[in-house]
């Protein structure tokens, strides 16, 4: 006897109308035969006339009119904030600039004179570590930056997470989600969470793997 | 000669008519899918607001792989889930959307249809995330199938399987409540 199974999947195409030939001539000929198949056929063409007979509220009378006020004042309040911050980036950035100028002037002449003297002594190394939360901004600039371009996916892997809380599921899902995509396509996706979530995400993975901090940012 | 430029390029310009025009094509459409999933109509508003707010922000980074419908979508979604989770919101049925729905004519068979519609809507919303939004994208929004994979992360087959699978369990579910 022909095996129903494989005609399950596109019983519910061709009900839906989106079967194509020659499966579609291929299950029609199958249903004729098989009266348990063409049941299961009938029943979804009902339930997709029943599905799509459930009607929603339309959205109050103002409300495409508030909408376009409402993000519109928004994205003016984001331009200008943006702007703010750029023009004290900019002197910040002339500021500490001359600051190091001065900083490099003045410890050369002052290195010069004291070796001059004197063997200088072993420079012990300064501790490069940054803390967590910094490793946490830091990464989610860069995955927002335009620069990020040579991190994988495979930095953002989950699998030594030994936390117990109830969102492991859901970090585990947008994980997975994140491990799909292929480092082209990262910014873009990250993009489309708000930045709590991807937050929250990074977050999580850094508790548990700092060293996905790509090397460059420690 | 110079070509006029795209909307996305517009949109990159930060040209403010470009935002609205957007808004103006795509809020239905929005609110609708954000509706059926977060089910109260405030919440609904308020993400379609979110969802404009944050495509405009992050306008820069779209490269125009997949279409500005399907990443508007993305958004909404995402900030659905998101709604979702950090409310902990029961989803229930909403009795604002019984109450408030426009219907078919005739008197009896509509209401018996309705009702059964209501019971499939309830049941709809059992279903698996992935499983719901296939259904809530195909049926309500004739997304094609690549589209809805593009949106929730999966293969176009996937998608198939998925909008499959959560028919087959709604069939199955108006089956055991005698509707079918």
């Amino acid at each position: 006897m022909e095996s129903c199974k494989k005609y399950e999947l596109n019983i519910t195409l061709l009900a839906e109308g989106s079967l194509e030939e020659p499966l579609r001539s291929e299950t029609l000929e199958h249903i004729e035969r098989c009266e348990s198949c063409k049941g299961k056929y009938e029943q979804t063409l009902t339930l997709l006339g029943l599905v799509k007979s459930s009607s929603l509220p339309e959205p109050s009378g103002d409300f495409l009119d508030r909408l376009i006020k409402n993000v519109g004042r928004e994205i003016s309040k984001k331009d200008n904030v943006t702007r703010l911050a750029s023009v004290r980036q900019r002197k910040l950035k002339a500021f500490a600039a001359m600051a190091a100028t001065f900083a490099v002037v003045f410890f050369s002449v002052f290195y010069i004179q004291y070796s001059s003297r004197q063997q200088a002594p072993v420079a012990e190394l300064p501790d490069k570590s940054i803390n967590y939360e910094e490793s946490v901004d830091i990464y989610f600039e860069a995955l927002l930056s335009d620069n990020f371009v040579e991190n994988s996916a495979d930095d953002l892997s989950f699998d030594s997470y030994t936390g117990d809380t109830e969102d492991y599921i859901w970090i585990e899902e947008k994980l997975s989600d994140l491990e799909s995509q292929n480092s082209n396509d990262l910014l873009e996706y990250i993009n489309t969470f708000s930045e709590d979530e991807a937050r929250d995400i990074l977050e999580e993975l850094g508790t548990e793997k700092q060293t996905s901090v790509p090397n460059s940012f420690s | 000669m110079d070509e006029a430029p795209t909307l996305l390029e517009k949109l990159k310009a930060g040209d403010h008519e470009a935002f609205n025009d957007v808004i103006k094509e795509y809020h239905r459409e929005i609110y609708f899918l954000t509706l059926r999933m977060v089910k109260k109509a405030e919440d609904a508003e308020d993400l379609t607001q979110q969802t404009f707010i944050n495509a405009f922000e992050k306008i820069g980074s779209f490269r125009g792989d997949s279409s500005l419908k399907t990443w508007l979508y993305q958004i909404a979604l995402n900030l659905c889930r998101t709604h979702l989770r950090k409310k902990r919101v029961v989803v229930e049925l909403n009795e604002n959307i019984l109450n408030e729905g426009s219907y078919n004519d005739s008197p009896l068979g509509s209401i018996l249809k309705t009702e059964q519609g209501e019971l499939a809507k309830a049941e709809l919303d059992k279903l698996s995330e992935k499983q719901k939004m296939a259904v809530i994208l195909r049926v309500f929004h004739d997304m094609e199938y690549k589209q809805i994979g593009d949106i929730i992360h999966c293969s176009e087959k996937t998608a198939k399987v998925n909008f499959h699978y959560g028919i087959d369990k709604l069939r199955k579910k108006m089956k055991e409540n005698g509707i079918m």
